[in-house]
């Protein structure tokens, strides 16, 4: 296994350590990451472990007394951390309606990159996306994996409302949006399923290290869909994924 | 038992100490803005210092109350009547069936909070009964039932010697340790930004105070990466941000800075307009 280097251990205010690697977006070193903080969390039972690309986040539930201490416990821990390499995560596939009524920007970005909206379509659900983390809203996925001909700036002016389920271009990201909110992102469909429920436990269905796939549904599809949501009786598919 | 809701004040919502558990499925910690007065109220009271309180922000509710209990008011300082009579802010008050209670504004600070023996016994939702939309309604309204707990007998008041510590909230300054971007800085910015005399926008709210001023830098961007309430956030613009309870969970402008937790409590009795200055703390 490649080897990377030792981490930056901080202090992040009163209650959290922040662990830096400082390597930037690799999928390869995701999984790596993964396999720390999942014995980290083992480790450490009352502190909620977190990660980014390349960084974790150890949240304390009260203050740490002595910072240095654990900071050395941390280190120690960082050299036991089992060589089990993540085999096996989720793969998603979901559901994206690109049908102009709800891709607002479907047309105007694929006049900007010079190609058929279907030619657009076909980029956006052709790769193997992966989940990296959650953050910016409850249950928004951030996805690395985006064909880089898709790459596009958010608009000018942001929209005061974005409707939930909107799926945008930003970027080198795409993404979802979990509910209704302001957003500054180019919208090219909507996905009719709800990532994000305080109905259920837990309230999102998707790891760090999912893969995740689009898959193109008609305006007719899409409605049928969003009908089954609402009575509860669709699930997406979901299947085990072998790294 | 519960409380009824005549009116529900320009914004007031029910908060606890926060979720803690879910940052990792991107939902903020919330909770109440102001740790210090909330401890306060329910300490005069006898209460778990972490019992959910009501936030109330500048202006109050009327509130109506289906049972006894007791009560308190705490903060910096408002107008409060029980039924018609002035009731002091920081003292626990007996309050009878069929009273109400009126905080019709916030007299200093921006927020003060009320507390009920007990602690409301609203639902938790993901572990805690902060309001935080839309896991939760955005804020009160008529329409909440504020359910409270069942008291046989309402024991006697006796915290009245507690003292509220209004020293704490007076000074300008807020202390900060380095944040995970401080050493990006140039010695230059890093000067500056701890010798400028900011003052607190307008669109400061729940989850972020912003800064007027702004301060160009020469910091370049990064990739999302934690932050946590009392990051300070400098975008590329030169404007600060700094992060309070409702804040997201990642971010991507540089963190220069984060503010202590009393800083944090210090804040968020800060007007608009209101000057603050940072002051380093070096690694505690």
């Amino acid at each position: 296994m490649k080897r990377f280097k030792v981490p930056v251990i901080d202090s992040f205010g009163e209650q959290a350590i922040l662990i830096r690697w400082e390597v930037g977006i690799q999928t390869e070193f995701l999984y790596e990451l993964l396999r720390i903080k999942a014995f980290l969390t083992r480790s450490f039972q009352e502190t909620e472990v977190l990660n980014t690309y390349d960084a974790l986040l150890l949240k304390y539930a009260s203050p740490i007394q002595d910072f240095k201490e654990e900071k050395g416990r941390i280190l120690q821990r960082l050299r036991e951390v089992p060589e089990e390499p993540i085999h096996q995560v989720t793969c998603h596939t979901l559901p994206v309606c690109y049908h102009p009524s709800m891709g607002w920007d479907l047309e105007e970005v694929s006049r900007r990159k010079a190609m058929h909206t279907q030619e657009l379509i076909q980029k956006h659900t052709a790769p193997l996306y992966t989940v990296y983390f959650q953050g910016f809203l409850p249950g928004f996925l951030y996805l690395g994996g985006l064909d880089p001909a898709l790459t596009v700036a958010r608009k000018g002016k942001p929209r005061l409302k974005v409707d939930k389920g909107a799926v945008g271009l930003a970027e080198h990201q795409t993404g979802i949006y979990p509910q209704h909110s302001a957003g500054g992102w180019q919208i090219i469909g909507n996905c009719p399923v709800p990532l994000f429920s305080v109905d259920q436990n837990p309230p999102s269905a998707f790891s760090a290290g999912d893969k995740l796939k689009f898959t193109a549904v008609s305006l007719s599809e899409y409605q049928a869909l969003k009908a089954a949501v609402r009575t509860g009786s669709f699930t997406w598919k979901s299947e085990p994924y072998f790294i | 038992m519960s409380i009824q809701i005549l009116s529900a004040g320009l914004f007031s919502s029910i908060q606890d100490r926060g979720r803690f558990g879910y940052a990792r499925y991107g939902v903020p910690v919330s909770g109440v803005m102001d740790r210090y007065s909330t401890s306060f109220a329910n300490l005069l009271l006898g209460n778990d210092p972490e019992a959910a309180v009501m936030e109330i922000t500048l202006q109050g509710p009327c509130l109506q109350f289906m049972s006894e209990t007791m009560i308190a008011v705490s903060g910096l300082g408002a107008d409060i009547l029980l039924d018609q009579k002035k009731m002091l802010i920081n003292r626990p008050y007996r309050v009878l069936k069929n009273q109400k209670l009126r905080i019709s504004r916030v007299t200093r600070g921006v927020r003060v909070y009320l507390a009920v023996k007990g602690g409301f016994q609203t639902a938790k939702v993901l572990g805690s009964r902060s309001f935080y939309f839309p896991l939760t309604p955005r804020q009160l309204s008529k329409k909440h039932h504020l359910p409270i707990q069942e008291k046989k007998r309402v024991p006697k008041v006796h915290h009245a010697r507690l003292r509220f510590d209004d020293a704490r909230y007076l000074s300008k300054q807020l202390e900060v340790y380095p944040g995970p971007e401080w050493q990006v800085l140039s010695t230059d910015a890093q000067t500056r930004l701890l010798n400028t005399l900011f003052s607190v926008a307008e669109t400061s709210n729940r989850m972020a105070y912003q800064i007027k001023e702004k301060l160009p830098h020469d910091l370049s961007g990064m990739i999302t990466q934690p932050v946590l309430p009392g990051t300070v956030q400098y975008t590329p613009a030169g404007d600060l941000i700094i992060l309070m309870r409702d804040a997201q969970v990642t971010g991507g402008y540089p963190r220069v800075l984060q503010l202590t937790s009393q800083s944090i409590d210090r804040l968020a009795q800060k007007s608009v307009g209101e000057q603050i200055r940072f002051a380093l703390k070096e690694e505690g």
